[in-house]
């Protein structure tokens, strides 16, 4: 016994113990965006809005059996809501926020798919749909803009595979995609072909400007980010970061590290440049696991180091389940001075509002600062 | 300083005018039973060489737990015994998690004040099993107590006692040796004690 065992531990005993913090009675899903006084999000009790100047919470919709909602959108120009749930109906509801009432339901249309079905709806109130191609006949998916209607990109060809996931940056979710906007973000689109011994993947990068271009990486994508119009970076869920050279079709991947820790898919993964490194930030699977940060020369694909941190900004992200992120503001690299605010919310601990700095991969105090759960500001 | 002599002075005079003749002889037996309640103290970390207080979030992380032991000692002379314990130890965290810790120690005790009234000085010294979330380790566990035992008849005592337990976490991953620790808790425990 003069040294013990712990074999299948993430921490240990005591240290696991020491950090854990109180749940904070809030089940954070989705944080949808704010306007004004409000803060509009999904809990396990429905479609929230959380008024700041009074700091307390209504639920605008509220979870019911049969009617729990999967995901949703928050239109800030419009102020209105939408959001699909579990009830098995083809449509989207409509919550005006401005008005505090319900809107009806909105329906979508494709003109490149038959007997075409909703699968999701995503933050930015893009939808993804499945069907068949009305030209070729094959299985497709297709994705549509947030007048429901507009395709972004069709997915056809595809016999035998279904929708693994669409994957979207963290704290990129709201953000556009195959629009004529200077704040449009890339999502991944991914296919799994399950009918086999081991599961085929088949991913898509879909770029701002609508382009879609198959990425060679069979492997299950946790999260990505992109760096330049030719490079960026994905992180499988197993742990391996990859270089994706984005300049060819289909876009090669290139393994710059295996970190073995497990990362779940649309994981915390958070990209800090501080004018000679990438820090990304990332947060596995495991609750109790350090955040863990990858640091890399920019714009290459190749000498990695890592470190977990447990201080500073990510004081209380080592107890934590990360659910969702709102990037408040990023300032531009090369200062050592705050470059990220975030909003991050977790599954049970609450919401925190972290500051990160240039010096991100640093266990120490100085990478940034944590406010206690729940003490977020917007 | 004259006030800890003083103190001394006084605690040795109560403890010559409670002690009588020894009332235990050598192969004198007793079991006793305890229940009570557990204060997370401290946990000090190595490798930050940090030193976490008391109980609660932002603590030790630990909140009051209970315990529950059993044991038995023979008195080897009139004024020692020597025997073991075994018990059942637990704390809930702030995330409400629950640490389990199941010590089995020797422990070897002085009676330097014994009859109707017994006050029994221990130390033990042995191993526990602790859990907490996916952590489980065998490791050792050491103590120190002292306690005050009321003998109404010849065999049945109601007691009271308390102490210091400290148990250690020495992790061989390097992984986890970051995380190499020392805990430290107090008990606070009813007994009752048969005899014979």
């Amino acid at each position: 016994m003069a040294t013990s065992c712990n074999a299948d531990a993430s921490g240990g005993l005591f240290r696991q113990a020491s950090e854990s913090v109180a749940q904070a009675g809030i089940v954070y899903k989705q944080l949808l965006g704010d306007k004004g006084n409000y803060l509009y999000h999904t809990t396990d009790a429905g479609l929230v809005r959380y008024d700041k100047t009074t700091s307390s919470r209504t639920t605008l919709v509220s979870n019911s059996v049969g009617n729990i909602i999967r995901s949703s959108y928050y239109d800030v120009t419009n102020d209105l809501l939408y959001y699909v749930t579990n009830d098995g109906l083809q449509s989207i509801k409509k919550y005006n926020a401005a008005t505090s009432a319900s809107a009806g339901t909105v329906g979508y249309v494709s003109a490149n798919l038959t007997s075409a079905e909703l699968l999701n709806l995503y933050k930015n109130g893009y939808l993804i749909l499945h069907g068949t191609d009305v030209i070729t006949s094959t299985n497709a998916f297709e994705l549509l803009g947030p007048d429901f209607s507009t395709s972004i990109a069709l997915f056809s060809g595809l016999d035998g595979y279904s929708l693994e996931n669409v994957i979207q940056a963290t704290g990129q979710e709201s953000l556009p995609v195959g629009a004529a906007s200077s704040t449009a973000y890339p999502l991944i689109v991914s296919f799994v072909d399950d009918n086999n011994s081991s599961p085929i993947y088949k991913h898509y990068l879909v770029t701002a400007t609508g382009v879609k271009t198959e990425i060679t990486l069979n492997k299950r994508i946790a999260n990505f980010f992109v760096y330049s119009s030719s490079l960026a970076y994905i992180l499988s869920t197993d742990g391996i970061l990859y270089a994706a050279n984005t300049t060819v079709d289909p876009i090669t991947t290139t393994s710059m590290y295996d970190s073995s820790q497990a990362t779940n898919v649309n994981g915390f993964v958070y990209p800090i440049d501080d004018g000679t490194n990438i820090h990304l930030i990332t947060k596995s699977s495991t609750k109790s696991d350090l955040p863990l940060v990858f640091s890399f020369p920019r714009g290459t694909s190749s000498g990695v180091s890592t470190n977990s941190v447990r201080y500073g900004y990510a004081e209380f992200l080592d107890s934590s389940n990360i659910v969702d992120t709102i990037v408040k503001t990023v300032t531009l690299p090369g200062t050592t001075s705050v470059v990220a605010n975030l909003l991050v919310a977790t599954d049970v601990n609450g919401m925190y509002e972290i500051s990160i700095k240039a010096n991100a991969s640093d266990n120490t105090t100085s990478n940034g600062t944590s406010s206690d759960s729940e003490a977020f500001t917007f | 300083m004259k006030k800890i002599l003083l103190f001394c002075a006084l605690l040795l005079l109560l403890f010559n005018s409670l002690a009588a003749a020894d009332y235990y002889d050598k192969g004198s037996q007793m079991f006793s039973f305890r229940v009570g309640t557990d204060v997370p103290l401290f946990t000090y970390f190595f490798s930050d060489n940090k030193t976490l207080v008391g109980p609660g979030e932002g603590k030790t992380g630990l909140d009051i737990g209970g315990y529950g032991s059993i044991s038995y000692q023979v008195f080897n002379s009139p004024k020692t015994a020597v025997g073991g314990e075994i018990g059942y130890n637990f704390n809930f965290s702030a995330e409400n998690v629950l640490f389990t810790a199941i010590p089995f120690y020797a422990k070897y005790s002085l009676f330097p004040v014994q009859g109707q009234f017994d006050i029994p000085l221990s130390v033990g010294i042995g191993g526990a099993y602790a859990k907490y979330n996916d952590a489980a380790l065998m490791t050792f566990y050491a103590n120190v107590e002292i306690g005050f035992t009321w003998f109404p008849g010849d065999n049945w005592g109601f007691g009271l006692s308390s102490g210091l337990w400290v148990i250690p976490e020495l992790n061989y991953y390097d992984a986890l040796k970051t995380d190499n620790a020392i805990a430290g808790f107090i008990p606070v425990t009813l007994s009752i004690s048969y005899r014979q």
